[in-house]
């Protein structure tokens, strides 16, 4: 199947931007064109948030002190405080002759470590910005971001793991701050809540209540409840059920999803034996089923009222994304090192019943969306598809927009995001239109679905 | 047990032997013998314990009535089968642990003469058998083992036992160290006593080829440390197996049937067990299928809105909506009874501690006389009496004052709010099932049933939920604990939750129902109320 891309209408001239869809053709206008702010909107800019504060939060503290010799007892002491074990025995003198198959042996241990326990070895830095959400987590400005379910109200998280919440009609916009939030990775309102937010930072997960009503700038600490879990860390996935009675969360290093009832401040760890850690969450919208990624190629499917799951195995690659249809029927997901669309569909009506799950049959190609090379009119080359970093659905379940992973060779910075209209998923002629890609630097991708129509919400 | 035997032979120096012993006496008279013992003492204190279990849990107020609790006429006989049964049941792990531990009595053979003599180490295992017992009862009662408290993941019975057992294993064997913390000091003490009571009573002479265990030389030995440590584990996690595999049935989802054509099944309706008052428990499974079917069963939603035939009358609904209501509405007065009582305390202590300024008590006596005749009259007497009360209070300020007894004595002014709570898991279920059905009602209620309910649901929500944030706001000294690690009681937690699920409650039906909340015929204050709620919507 060759790229669906190539039916595609012509991209956006160079240096113009699509704005909008009206009447099915996709809106462009010019960049240097101030884009009319949305009504009823908060206006949000990141750099004047975070140019004044400290934006170092990467460099540790180990940078301010010089070095000195250290003896090898406390040499040797502190790097089985930091690396582990295996590179302390590595810096252990040993006898000549030995040397070569004490090295062997550590060689071998190091990989079945690494067997055990992937991404061991990996530093945190690293780990979250492979398993983040946000494209480029490591330089974005921008570290999560969290539309409310039911109000434009919005929270982000900036670098120096400070989140701001951005209501609209309202000049006040609280600056959450608190010792044990670093290293933000999602945010997650609280469906059928006005003040709840959730924050995955590196040791736990925050619970700030902040009121719509407070006018306190900066909430204080008797505002947050903390939920930590021992082996639990670090949280990369929040994920509230729809009913806004649990909360979700899921690290990459733990091989247990924890469910909490946030009031109680009770975890409850749901093991899954193979698999690793669980980088990826998705809670259908109708909240009978819940999608957990893994580490190696499969994934799971929950069904939540007794917890019982699924495995979907021999994928081609670990699965990257995964999304819900708005009803709860369809689920879409791609692989790492793959570039298309891949469908499940359930059949509706069956919740509650024992075979609810496995009323799927098998997974269906839904788009190919490899790399294509396109012309637009002033004959530059544009090469948008590829790996598929993320994607959203909108409430109405006819659009689908797609973002693909920043491209790594120096030609092609720009990262796109298009939008695949939906009406006749499934059938036999498949319609997807070329809604033109949005020639900015996309991080984050996140639909807002209004009772008017959706926005797209993206960082540029 | 195959455990027990398994790590009591152990000697890891020689494993080949250790494992062709261990598999040589599982199969012996011997083991089978003490299997069939220490299981039927198992099976006498889950029975006895049976009464036990509660969904309400006990709040005790201070130290006095925390040790005093232990201590109710209607727990003793636990305590006495407790002790009892761990006797027997180390006595029945000891056959097992060895020669040396073996039986009571030891044969003293020398070329010049025989004599029986006491084998303490025997002794020592079965006594610690007592402390074993006696352990199990206190954290039966303290550590709310008897509290059957309903998870929020409901997963298969298996799957639940099976998560807990890792962590049960882990809590056992800390309490097995604590346990014998305390048996070793005390045998240390005391182990005299018992040695040469049963060395007078039986006419056997004391050991003196072996170190005495109670001095200091005895109690370092690792066998003996080993052994106990294993039987006293063992005994606890078999015990606290079968509590927790009681816990799990108990807390199983029962699913009544909604409508029922039979008339000898009509008393295992819903309806029914919903207003089951003489036992909490059933009520409180039957609140839990409410909020379960509300939720996610489509089939029993369509029955419970369905009309009798013949008449036509929801029948079935009123009985369910009408007993929920109650649940939330008794649980309402009770609460507002309770923010009046703090209220009037509250002005009534700053009225007797400023004396002196007038004013204050000027203001304070406003507020009074606010509140009605009742508080004011109780003021009049004791203003009256206000010169000898504070010869009293400042006696009695002095006593609590001393450190050891303000730890016993002092009771936090919101206990009686607390004992509200401790049971509020079934108002839990009820709010968040009325507005659960009151939300999918929008789609599914084909009769119209739930719609002249409707006004009734959010006008006993709203009043619910300010009653409970007024009480928040009154007792507001109890803040919110902020680390999670520290264990906090129940109730406390469970009246967070209360307030957080009627709030989203609301929110809900508010969602559901957004463009037609205006045409609900609901009074001037409930209007009022929701607005804070509709505000959110834009």
């Amino acid at each position: 199947m060759a790229s669906i891309l190539l039916q595609f209408p012509p991209p956006p001239r160079r240096s113009y931007l699509t704005v909008c869809e009206e009447d099915g053709l996709m809106r462009d206008a010019p960049e240097s064109l101030p884009v009319s702010m949305l009504i009823d909107y908060p206006e949000i800019n990141v750099q004047t948030e975070s140019e004044n504060r400290v934006t170092a939060h990467c460099e540790s503290a180990q940078m301010a002190f010089l070095s000195h010799g250290r003896g090898p007892w406390k040499q040797a002491l502190n790097t089985w405080h930091e690396k582990g074990l295996l590179h302390t025995l590595a810096l252990l003198p040993a006898p000549a002759a030995l040397s070569s198959i004490c090295e062997g042996t550590l060689q071998k241990l190091e990989a079945l470590k690494e067997l055990l326990y992937p991404n061991s070895s990996l530093t945190t830095t690293e780990l979250l910005s492979k398993y983040t959400h946000v494209s480029d987590w490591t330089r974005s400005p921008l570290q999560a971001l969290a539309w409310h379910p039911h109000i434009p109200k919005v929270a982000i998280a900036l670098r120096d793991s400070s989140v701001r919440v951005y209501s609209p009609n309202n000049a006040l916009r609280p600056l959450l701050k608190h010792r044990l939030q670093k290293q933000v990775t999602d945010l997650a309102w609280q469906p059928l809540s006005s003040s709840v937010l959730a924050v995955a930072c590196q040791s736990c997960v925050l619970i700030w209540h902040v009121e719509p009503t407070s006018l306190a700038s900066r909430p204080s600490s008797s505002c947050v409840q903390i939920l930590q879990f021992s082996g639990h860390s670090p949280v990369t996935s929040l994920v509230w059920t729809p009913r806004g009675d649990q909360l979700i969360s899921a690290s990459p290093l733990h091989s247990s999803i924890i469910v909490w009832d946030v009031p109680k401040e009770q975890g409850i760890p749901l093991r899954s034996d193979t698999g690793g850690g669980v980088p990826l969450m998705a809670c259908s919208p109708d909240g009978t089923k819940l999608f957990t990624g893994a580490l190696s190629p499969l994934f799971r499917i929950w069904e939540t009222q007794r917890w019982n799951w699924e495995v979907w195995s021999e994928l081609s690659g670990r699965c990257k994304v995964a999304c819900w249809s708005p009803d709860g029927s369809v689920l879409i997901f791609a692989m790492e090192g793959d570039s298309a669309l891949y469908a499940i569909k359930y059949a509706a009506n069956l919740t509650g019943k024992k075979d609810a799950q496995s009323a799927a049959g098998t997974s269906v190609l839904l788009a190919d969306l490899s790399q294509v090379s396109v012309n637009n009119d002033t004959g530059v080359d544009i090469r948008p598809g590829g790996e598929i970093h993320s994607v959203a659905w909108d409430e109405t379940g006819e659009r689908l927009a797609v973002m693909f992973e920043l491209a790594s060779s120096k030609d092609a910075v720009e990262n796109q995001c298009i939008i695949l209209h939906l009406h006749q998923i499934f059938k036999e002629e498949l319609c997807c239109l070329w809604c033109g890609h949005l020639v900015a630097l996309v991080m984050c991708l996140c639909i807002l679905s209004r009772p008017k129509g959706f926005y797209i919400t993206i960082y540029k | 047990m195959a455990i027990f035997l398994l790590l009591s032979s152990a000697s890891f120096l020689h494993p080949l032997e250790w494992l062709n012993g261990f598999i040589t006496s599982v199969f012996s008279l011997q083991v089978w013998f003490s299997l069939g013992v220490s299981s039927a003492c198992i099976v006498v204190v889950t029975w006895f314990s049976l009464p036990h279990f509660t969904v309400i849990p006990d709040i005790e107020t201070s130290q006095v009535a925390l040790a005093l609790g232990l201590l109710k006429w209607a727990r003793l006989p636990l305590l006495v089968v407790c002790t009892l049964a761990g006797t027997v049941s180390s006595w029945a792990l000891s056959r097992l642990s060895g020669e040396q531990f073996h039986s009571l009595s030891l044969l003293d053979e020398t070329e010049t003469y025989a004599r029986i003599v006491l084998n303490e180490h025997h002794l020592f295992l079965v006594l610690s058998g007592i402390g074993t017992g006696l352990a199990f009862y206190i954290n039966f009662f303290h550590k709310r083992n008897h509290y059957l408290a309903f998870p929020h993941v409901q997963k298969y019975k298996i799957a639940q036992i099976r998560g807990e057992l890792s962590n049960l294993v882990l809590s056992c064997s800390w309490q097995a160290l604590g346990v014998l913390k305390y048996f070793y000091a005390l045998y240390f003490l005391f182990g005299s006593l018992p040695k040469s009571w049963i060395e007078d009573s039986f006419k056997m002479s004391e050991n003196l080829k072996e170190v005495p265990i109670n001095s200091i030389r005895g109690m370092l030995s690792l066998t003996l440390f080993w052994q106990t440590f294993l039987c006293v584990t063992c005994l606890t996690l078999a015990w606290s197996l079968a509590s927790s595999i009681v816990r799990v049935f108990h807390t199983e989802p029962l699913v009544f049937p909604v409508v029922s054509d039979l008339d000898y099944k009509k008393d295992k309706r819903l309806s029914e067990a919903l207003a089951c008052n003489y036992c909490p428990l059933l009520q409180h499974l039957a609140l839990l299928d409410f909020c379960t079917l509300a939720r996610c069963c489509h089939e029993r939603r369509l029955q419970l809105l369905s009309l009798s035939q013949p008449g036509g009358h929801p029948r079935t609904w009123a009985a369910v909506s009408g007993q929920t209501l109650l649940v939330i509405q008794e649980l309402c007065d009770k609460l507002s009874a309770e923010n009046w009582s703090i209220m009037s305390k509250v002005s009534m202590s700053s009225y007797l501690n400023g004396e002196g300024a007038s004013s204050e008590a000027k203001n304070n006596h406003q507020n009074i006389f606010y509140r009605g005749k009742e508080v004011q009259d109780t003021a009049q007497v004791s203003y009256n009496n206000q010169n000898e009360l504070q010869q009293q209070n400042k006696i009695f300020n002095l006593v609590k004052g001393l450190p050891f007894i303000s730890q016993v004595l002092v009771e936090s002014p919101e206990d009686k709010g607390r004992v509200l709570f401790s049971s509020c898991q079934p108002q839990i279920w009820a709010v968040e099932g009325l507005s659960e059905v009151a939300s999918k009602a929008y789609t599914e209620d084909k009769y119209g049933v739930v719609q002249t309910m409707l006004p009734a649901i959010i006008g006993t929500l709203l009043d619910f939920h300010e009653v409970l944030e007024k009480h928040l706001k009154l007792t507001a000294s109890i803040a919110r604990k902020a680390n999670s690690s520290v264990e906090n009681p129940p109730d406390l937690l469970l009246k967070q939750k209360l307030f957080s699920s009627t709030k989203s409650s609301i929110y809900r039906i508010v969602n559901t129902y957004r463009n037609h909340l205006s045409d609900l015929r609901l009074n001037m204050d409930h209007a009022k109320k929701l607005h804070s709620f509709t505000e959110y919507l834009v």
